[in-house]
């Protein structure tokens, strides 16, 4: 096939691959970027047709240097991760317009075994390994293709061929080989990921835009413990300062103490977000490295990852007899001059009562007997009195109304009162034994503290829609088509269609199943595999006899190679080699007289050996005689009287 | 050296003074049976290199003088009507003879110069659907001017293949120029001088012995390497045919006979390459030595 056509073939196919990446990564990349590289492949294809002549050098370099410009000006340097990909992606992308030889396009393509996987660092569910997987795949045949001359599809046999070869070897590798830390690490990509934050200020929205992305997974044990409803604690908000319910910066701060575990472990499989702080059922001590527990009862990570994360926790109860001082002002802090009708009705309330309990029914009353409604889509209110806006006019609001309001009449009463913003529910998935959280299952709700008792949850979003406690929000009849209407197109939009439901719970599956097997398969992991594998022995042996055992295969193959050439060799050969290496004279592309005249020159003290020897060399190797043992014996022995004339100095 | 031509050499190098290596490789082409052509500028001893060469092997010769109105039949000969018998006699044109120089081959217009050409390969020339055999040895020495010259056709890349080898004398040194100075122009005493250093016998006996040289694997290989680096390497335009590496083999051999030695080195290779290669890469004269230098500095030698 013409090598240049195939070329051109080529380029083109990666082009478009390159236009996919980017559009595929349109969240990340910016919308500039990746119209700028659709514009870069729409002129390859008009190049390749025929229709635009090829592209000058001068062309090129002003088209890179306006990709440049528009890489800093749409993503700039505060994601250093975005715009070096981007700039990778838009080199490459520019370098198909160039390409005209096999050549280049062969370096393009060993660059492309760097600039495919670059889409890890945005996603690694199981979607996105088998895209950049195949896109390897793929790249792999081309590089046959443009490099050996090869039409696409026998390329493309040829590489999956090696590829099923070397898989069994690859996954050994996965398996035996030790894990050891990265010596460098990327800042973080910035997930574009919903969810929770740490300030909540409800009242300012109006419509709850929902994503049906996962939050975490977990594997509970059947222990009596774990009954629904599911509380996931995550973030607690400590600090009111009138509009915002914030976290305060005593939240940064691990517990030192060790705690009794109350109960079997469970373990939570974190999808990766932009916030450290982690998820638990009630009170929790971390047992995993590199998270920590806060006196909020909060799990955090010591440092933000943007891979999942797995975590063991083990159930305690934080809880002190008695609040400290500090704790109690914290936790009854309020800003002056905010929501008059709000505070009057509190303050009315605790005059009327005698305990917290108390209080709460009537709270309790107010909520359940007037006209509060549960609304994904409730009225702004963005005025300063928000809270008393709330309770007396819109009346309707979500989870993070209905707690923010609550926390905000018990502080009035004197009761240490904190938001809690987690998850509410889960779906369970029988097959594999776990529960699935969403981020439409994201619920704030209240916790007090009663003196004798510790800190107790209260959910005054129940009050007004009890069917939120239990199940996920996706089961949820009455919400239903507003619930829908908020997700946007997803699987989980069609879950009344069973064939599409199943479909999703398959693949929600697998993902699982990836995520725990592949994507957490850490050193730890690795090591009880180990063990499993080899029996209760050093962790390391059995790894490090692997690579010791893969080194010695490989390093005594290619010696025997290397010493079958080096025997075939004629003996003149091996000697004249030695002179060289000797004299270090690179042969190269010198003449053995040449060579042996420039050895000549370097050991003038040998010269009359060096001649004996030429002229027998010349014999054996030029005269094509052969020739006799003397022969070969004075060669010897000249070999060794030359090297060490030369010794001589 | 080889004895005969030791001798030749130093009975031409007495008329072509300070160019031993060239008339080497002149002496290897004919030795190969194959043309000449000699590259240079206007009076730098071009005629009478070849001329000497002719004398020196005591072979007919003829010269012609190429212009751009010369035709074909001026150097074929043509046939003329006899009115006593009457009938066409062919009248023989001046190829008929050994040696042949044509001299200026550039100047002539390419009708002539194929004419010409085809006499050289086939060895033979048909006029008048009569085909007359060329005497035997033939050989032919053109001179060019370089082709910045005004007035002058540049022969076909075609034809530039049947000239077995290229050589260029270039300015002669210091001290050969002024012994040529000193002794004046006395070139046709010295021409004289050199007749009969050859029998014909002596002369088709050492071509004989070119084939007799020893051409050992690794030097093949070298050969190979050499030509299959001018088709890869995409620098070369024309890369070399296999006519190219046929005549590598046989000048090599030649070269190594006329050395004195009865097989080839991979120094006769390289002494060779240029001349034999230069012209059919399509490399100008003044360009030739860098232009060998940098394949032979990528082309390694086989051991």
């Amino acid at each position: 096939m013409n090598a240049n056509l195939l070329v051109e073939r080529n380029t083109l196919i990666t082009s478009l691959i390159y236009c996919a990446i980017s559009l595929l990564l349109f969240q990340s990349l910016g919308y500039v970027f990746c119209v700028s590289i659709v514009l870069v492949t729409i002129f390859k294809l008009s190049t390749t047709m025929g229709a635009v002549k090829n592209p000058s050098k001068l062309v090129v370099n002003l088209l890179a240097v306006t990709v440049i410009v528009v890489v800093f000006l749409s993503l700039g340097f505060k994601n250093t991760i975005e715009m070096f990909v981007a700039m990778l992606i838009g080199a490459c992308a520019l370098k198909m317009l160039q390409v005209s030889t096999a050549k280049q396009a062969t370096s393009a393509y060993i660059l492309n075994f760097f600039t495919y996987p670059c889409f890890y660092l945005f996603s690694q569910n199981i979607l996105a390994f088998t895209f950049v997987a195949a896109l390897l795949l793929f790249n792999l045949s081309q590089l046959f293709s443009v490099s050996h001359n090869l039409p696409i599809k026998v390329a493309y046999k040829n590489s999956l061929k090696k590829f099923i070869f070397s898989l069994p070897l690859a996954v050994a590798m996965v398996l035996l080989v030790p894990k050891l830390p990265p010596f460098w690490q990327l800042p973080n990509a910035k997930s574009a990921n919903t969810g929770l934050s740490e300030d909540v200020d409800p009242f300012e929205i109006t419509e709850l835009s929902r994503s049906s992305e996962l939050a975490f997974r977990a594997l509970l044990p059947t222990a009596e413990m774990f009954q629904p409803p599911f509380y996931w604690r995550a973030i607690v908000h400590d600090q009111f300062d009138g509009k915002k319910w914030q976290m305060s910066r005593l939240q940064g701060v691990g517990l030192q103490r060790t705690y009794q575990p109350m109960g079997p472990t469970y373990s939570v499989i974190a999808e990766p977000s932009n916030t450290r702080w982690l998820f638990t059922l009630g009170d929790g001590v971390p047992a995993s490295k590199g998270m920590n527990v806060n006196n909020f009862g909060t799990i955090f990570q010591k440092k933000l990852s943007n891979k999942a994360v797995q975590y063991e926790v083990s159930p305690v109860d934080l809880d002190d007899a008695r609040l400290t001082r500090w704790e109690y002002g914290i936790n009854t802090q309020l800003p002056q001059g905010f929501n008059p009708r709000a505070s009057a009705l509190a303050s009315k309330w605790n005059s009327e009562t005698n305990s917290t309990q108390e209080f709460i029914t009537k709270m309790k009353a107010f909520f359940v007997e007037g006209d509060f409604t549960y609304s994904l889509t409730p009225p702004a209110i963005s005025e300063k009195h928000n809270v008393d806006e709330f309770l007396f006019s819109t009346q309707a609001g979500f989870c993070g109304h209905y707690a923010s309001a609550a926390a905000f009449l018990m502080r009035n009463a004197g009761i240490p009162t904190r938001l809690v913003s987690g998850y509410l529910g889960g779906e369970y998935n029988q097959q594999s034994n776990y529960y699935a959280v969403y981020q439409y299952d994201a619920h704030a709700w209240v916790e007090y503290y009663v003196p004798q008792l510790g800190w107790l949850r209260l959910d005054p979003t129940a009050w007004v829609a009890p069917n939120r406690m239990f199940g996920s929000l996706s089961d949820l009849a009455q919400l239903e088509q507003q619930f829908k209407d908020n997700l946007g197109i997803s699987l989980a939009s069609f879950s009344n269609i069973r064939a599409i439901n199943w479909l999703r719970l398959q693949l929600e599956q697998l993902d699982f199943h990836w995520t725990r097997w592949v994507l957490n398969f850490d050193g730890k992991k690795q090591s009880s595999l180990l063990k499993a594998l080899f029996g209760n022995k050093h962790n390391f042996l059995p790894a490090l006899s692997v690579i010791l055992i893969l080194i010695t295969v490989f390093g005594g193959w290619f010696a025997y190679l290397n010493f079958r050439n080096w025997q075939k060799q004629p003996k003149e050969i091996r000697l004249y080699n030695r002179l060289l290496d000797f004299g270090k004279v690179q042969s190269g592309s010198l003449t053995p007289k040449q060579a042996i005249e420039l050895l000549k020159q370097k050991f003038p003290r040998a010269q009359s050996e060096l001649d004996e020897f030429y002229e027998l060399f010349e014999l054996a190797r030029y005269n094509t005689l052969r020739l006799s043992n003397e022969q070969y014996k004075r060669l010897g022995l000249l070999n060794k009287r030359i090297i060490k004339k030369a010794k001589i100095k | 050296m080889n004895q005969t031509s030791q001798n030749i050499i130093s009975k031409l190098s007495e008329l072509i003074l300070g160019k031993d290596e060239q008339l080497k490789l002149a002496l290897c082409c004919l030795l190969s049976k194959g043309h000449l052509l000699i590259e240079d500028l206007p009076g730098m001893g071009k005629t009478t290199l070849s001329h000497g060469l002719a004398n020196v092997l005591g072979l007919s010769y003829q010269r012609v003088q190429f212009t751009s109105d010369l035709l074909p039949a001026d150097i074929t000969g043509s046939s003329i009507f006899n009115t006593q018998t009457h009938s066409f006699d062919f009248h023989s044109g001046p190829i008929f003879s050994q040696v042949l120089l044509a001299d200026e081959i550039n100047r002539a217009s390419p009708k002539t110069q194929s004419a010409l050409l085809e006499a050289m390969e086939e060895g033979q020339v048909t006029v008048d659907g009569t085909t007359h055999t060329l005497p035997e040895p033939f050989f032919v020495i053109a001179t060019q001017n370089p082709l910045h010259q005004s007035g002058t056709h540049p022969l076909p890349e075609s034809q530039l293949d049947r000239f077995f080898i290229r050589i260029s004398l270039g300015y002669p040194d210091t001290e050969a120029e002024k012994s040529l100075i000193m002794s004046g122009n006395d070139r046709a005493f010295k021409l004289e001088d050199l007749s009969l250093a050859l029998s014909s016998e002596e002369l088709s006996e050492l071509q004989k012995q070119v084939m007799s040289i020893k051409l050992s694997e690794p030097v093949v290989q070298y050969i190979i390497d050499l030509v299959s680096f001018t088709r890869d390497s995409g620098e070369f335009g024309d890369p070399l045919s296999p006519r190219a590496s046929i005549a590598l083999g046989l000048a090599a051999r030649a070269y190594a006979l006329i050395s004195g030695r009865d097989f080839v080195l991979p120094d006769d290779i390289q002494a060779v390459f240029g001349p034999v290669a230069g012209h059919r890469l399509n490399v100008p004269c003044n360009e030739q030595i860098s232009v060998v230098e940098s394949i032979f500095n990528r082309v390694p030698v086989p051991m």
